[in-house]
C-alpha cells in the first residue's frame, strides 16, 4: 500500500513539476472555448444551446493533448522496466501513475465548464450541472486518452495516432457530460440518469483503460 | 557499503532461441551463473547481448528455451537511466530505493562510494551523462537485489569510475551477489567470467582469415 | 483446436479447398438474390423503389458488425494464445470490415435523399456505423504506424479488445443519445415485421455478403501468408550472400 502511495506522490510531483501540471491542458481547453462562439457567432440563443456540447467536446479535445507524454518519456528513458521489475508490477503502477497524472493535470476542467457554461448564457444550475457531468467524465475521457497514449507512444504521428484511437472510445462520456448540461437546461429532468452514466462509463474506463494501456506497455518493452 | 549477504538461487538458461524483429539473434543458447559470480557478455552491437539481459530480467519472452531467475531478485539497468529531469539525485535514489525494499540507511555511504554526495540536491537534468549514470548504478546498489542485470554500465564513465563501478561489483559478488553485464568494451574487471557472444560464422571467419 | 489451424501450411491447404466453394456459392446466392432483389421483389407502398437499397444497405451494416466480432475474436485468440495466424486473420478482416461500414454509410446516405429530404440525418443507426468505421480507421492506423511485427499484432489486438468492449456502450449512448430512427425491424424477438415478399430477396443477399466477406478474407490471408514466404526466402538468401561475402 505505501509503495503505491509512493509511486503516486512521485508521479504526481513530476506532472506539476515536469509536465506543468494543468497548465497546458487548461489553456487548450480555455482556447477552444474562447474561439467556438468566433465561428458559431454572436447570437446568443445559438450559443446557448450549442453550450453544453461545445464546452464537452473542448474537454475531449484537452483530455487528447498532454496523452502523448504520459508515457512517451516513461518508455524511452527506461522508467517502465523499473516499475515492471519492482514488487509493484507494472499495471499497478501504470495504474497509480496515471490516476495521478489525471488528477494533477484535468482538476480544472469542472471549473473551466462551470464558468464556460455561464459565458455561454447558460443558467448557473445547468452550468453547474454541466460541470458536475465533466467532474464525472474527465476522468474517464482522460483514462482512455492515456490507453490511446500508451499505443501510441514513441510512434511517428503520434498525435493524430492518438485522436483517432481515443476519439471513438470517448462518445459515450462525451454524449452522457453535455448530455446532463442539456437536459438541465432544457427542463427534461434527465440530468440525474445522464450524470450517473458519465460516472459509471468513467469507472469502467477507470477499470479496464489502466489494465489495457498497461498490456500496451509491455508489448512495447518486448 | 550494504554487506547484507545475499544468497540466490544460480542462474540457468538453457536451450535460449531469441528473436528481435522476426531475426533470430541467438540460438541453442545456454548459460549458468553460481552466486558471487560476475559474467561479462561480450559482443558487437547487434549481437543480442541487450536482448538477453532483458529476456533474463522477464522482460522479453523469449521464442524458445528455459531461464530460472526470479525477475523480484533482479536489479536492471538499461541504455537509459531512467532519471527524470525534474527530480534531484536524493528523490530519485530515495524513491526506487523505497520501492524495491532497499535499506533507505545505506543511501548516503552508497553515494560517497559513487561520488554522489555533493551532487544529492542537483537536479538530474543538469547532470553529465557519466554522473547520471552513477546515479543510474546507485540505484542499483540501493535496490537491494541479488542480481544486477546491467547493460552497458560502464559506456559514458571516465577511469576513476569505472574503478568504482569495479568495486561496486566486486563487494556485490562477496556478499554472494551475481552481476551480469553486456558490453562491446573491456570492462577490466578482475575475477569476472567472460562470455562471447559474437556469432559464431564471424568468429571462424575470422579464425580462418 | 486452434493449434491444429495455427500451422500456416494446413491452413493454407484448407483455404485452398475452401476458397472455389466460397467463390461458387457467393456467385450462385447473387445470381438468385439480385433480380429477386432488384426487379421481382415488390417496391415499398411508400419509398416505392428507393427501398431497393436496402438490399446492399442491411447486409453491409450486418456486415461491418459482424466483421468487428471477428476482429475482436481474432485480436483475443492472438492477444491470449499468440498464433500468428489469428493476427493475419485480423489484419485481412480490418479493412474488409471497414469497407462494409463505408458502404453502409454511403449507401445509408443515398437512401436518406428521397426518405429524409437530406444526404446525412444523425439518426441513431448511421451515428453508430459512423463511430464504428471511426473504430476501423483507428486500427488500421495503429497497425500501419507500427513497424516491428510483433508490436504491431500486440498493440493492435489490445485496441481491438478494447473496441469491442465498448461497442455496446457506444450503441447505448448513441441510442440515447438519439431515438428517432423507426424501430429495428428485422431482428425482434416476436418475429420480423418486414413483409416475407422482401426478407427472402434480403436473407439471400445478406447471406451472399457473407460468403463474399469470407473469400475476401480467406484470399487476403493466403495472399499474407506467400508474401510472408518470400520474405523469409529473401532474408535467406540475403543471409547466404552475406556468408559468402565474409568469406
Amino acid at each position: 500500500m505505501s509503495a503505491l502511495g509512493a509511486i503516486f506522490t512521485r508521479e504526481l510531483r513530476l506532472a506539476f513539476a515536469g509536465g506543468g501540471g494543468p497548465a497546458g491542458p487548461a489553456a487548450f481547453n480555455l482556447a477552444a472555448l474562447a474561439l467556438a462562439p468566433l465561428a458559431i457567432g454572436p447570437d446568443a440563443e445559438t450559443l446557448q444551446a450549442a453550450g453544453p456540447g461545445v464546452i464537452a467536446f473542448a474537454a475531449l479535445l484537452a483530455t487528447l493533448q498532454p496523452a502523448e507524454r504520459i508515457f512517451s518519456e516513461d518508455a524511452s528513458d527506461g522508467t517502465l522496466e523499473l516499475y515492471a521489475l519492482s514488487p509493484v508490477g507494472l499495471a499497478l503502477s501504470v495504474f497509480m501513475k496515471t490516476l495521478a497524472f489525471i488528477l494533477a493535470v484535468f482538476w480544472t476542467t469542472p471549473l473551466l465548464a462551470f464558468v464556460g457554461g455561464l459565458a455561454y448564457g447558460m443558467d448557473v444550475t445547468s452550468a453547474f450541472v454541466l460541470a458536475l457531468g465533466l467532474g464525472f467524465a474527465a476522468p474517464g475521457l482522460a483514462f482512455i486518452a492515456a490507453f490511446a497514449g500508451a499505443l501510441a507512444a514513441g510512434l511517428k504521428r503520434a498525435g493524430l495516432l492518438i485522436a483517432l484511437i481515443a476519439a471513438p472510445l470517448q462518445v459515450p462520456l462525451l454524449v452522457f457530460a453535455a448530455g446532463a448540461g442539456r437536459a438541465a437546461m432544457d427542463g427534461t429532468g434527465l440530468e440525474g440518469p445522464n450524470l450517473m452514466m458519465a460516472l459509471a462509463g468513467s469507472l469502467a474506463a477507470l477499470a479496464l483503460a489502466p489494465f489495457g494501456a498497461a498490456a500496451a506497455l509491455k508489448a512495447r518493452l518486448e | 557499503m550494504s554487506t547484507a549477504a545475499f544468497s540466490p538461487s544460480p542462474i540457468s538458461v538453457s536451450g535460449l532461441r531469441l528473436e528481435r524483429g522476426g531475426k533470430t539473434l541467438l540460438t541453442g543458447f545456454s548459460l549458468d551463473v553460481q552466486p558471487g559470480e560476475a559474467l561479462v557478455l561480450l559482443g558487437p552491437n547487434g549481437s543480442g547481448k541487450t536482448t538477453l539481459l532483458r529476456a533474463m530480467g522477464g522482460l522479453v519472452r523469449p521464442a524458445e528455451g528455459e531461464i530460472s531467475l526470479d525477475p523480484q531478485s533482479v536489479a536492471f539497468l538499461g541504455h537509459a537511466d531512467a532519471l527524470k529531469a525534474s527530480e534531484t539525485v536524493e528523490q530519485s535514489l530515495r524513491f526506487w530505493a523505497g520501492l524495491y525494499g532497499g535499506d533507505v540507511t545505506t543511501l548516503d555511504p552508497v553515494m560517497v562510494d559513487m561520488a554522489l554526495a555533493h551532487l544529492a540536491r542537483r537536479t538530474c537534468g543538469t547532470l553529465s551523462a557519466g554522473q547520471k549514470r552513477r546515479t543510474a548504478l546507485a540505484r542499483i546498489a540501493l535496490s537491494n537485489r541479488p542480481v544486477w542485470l546491467l547493460d552497458e554500465p560502464a559506456a559514458p564513465l571516465d577511469a576513476r569510475s569505472r574503478a568504482r563501478l569495479a568495486s561496486l561489483v566486486r563487494q556485490h559478488c562477496e556478499a554472494g551477489g551475481i552481476v551480469i553485464a553486456a558490453t562491446h568494451v573491456d570492462l577490466g574487471w578482475a575475477g569476472a567470467r567472460v562470455e562471447d557472444l559474437r556469432p559464431a560464422p564471424t568468429r571462424t571467419a575470422a579464425g580462418v582469415g | 483446436m486452434w493449434s491444429y489451424f495455427a500451422n500456416p501450411e494446413r491452413f493454407d491447404r484448407l483455404a485452398r479447398a475452401l476458397l472455389p466453394w466460397c467463390w461458387g456459392v457467393a456467385a450462385a446466392l447473387f445470381a438468385i438474390g439480385l433480380p429477386w432483389a432488384l426487379y421481382f421483389s415488390p417496391g415499398d407502398y411508400q419509398q416505392s423503389d428507393t427501398v431497393r437499397i436496402m438490399y446492399v444497405h442491411v447486409p453491409a451494416a450486418w456486415l461491418a458488425m459482424f466483421a468487428y466480432a471477428g476482429l475482436g475474436g481474432a485480436s483475443f485468440v492472438y492477444f491470449i494464445w499468440r498464433h500468428n495466424l489469428a493476427d493475419l486473420a485480423a489484419r485481412a478482416i480490418a479493412p474488409a470490415g471497414a469497407v462494409f461500414a463505408f458502404i453502409c454509410l454511403a449507401t445509408g446516405a443515398l437512401w436518406g435523399r428521397p426518405m429524409w429530404g437530406a444526404w446525412w440525418v444523425w439518426d441513431a443507426r448511421l451515428t453508430s456505423m459512423l463511430v464504428l468505421f471511426l473504430l476501423y480507421l483507428g486500427y488500421m492506423a495503429l497497425r500501419g504506424a507500427i513497424e516491428d511485427e510483433k508490436l504491431s499484432a500486440r498493440a493492435g489486438a489490445i485496441l481491438a479488445m478494447a473496441g469491442l468492449i465498448n461497442l455496446p456502450i457506444i450503441k447505448f449512448s448513441v441510442d440515447w443519445w438519439n431515438t428517432l430512427h423507426q424501430g429495428a425491424s428485422v431482428f425482434r424477438f416476436d418475429g420480423p415485421t418486414i413483409d416475407p415478399s422482401q426478407l427472402w430477396p434480403l436473407a439471400i443477399m445478406a447471406l451472399g455478403f457473407t460468403v463474399l466477406y469470407l473469400a475476401f478474407v480467406l484470399t487476403q490471408m493466403r495472399a499474407m501468408i506467400m508474401e510472408r514466404r518470400a520474405e523469409a526466402l529473401e532474408r535467406r538468401r540475403e543471409r547466404r550472400l552475406e556468408l559468402e561475402a565474409e568469406l
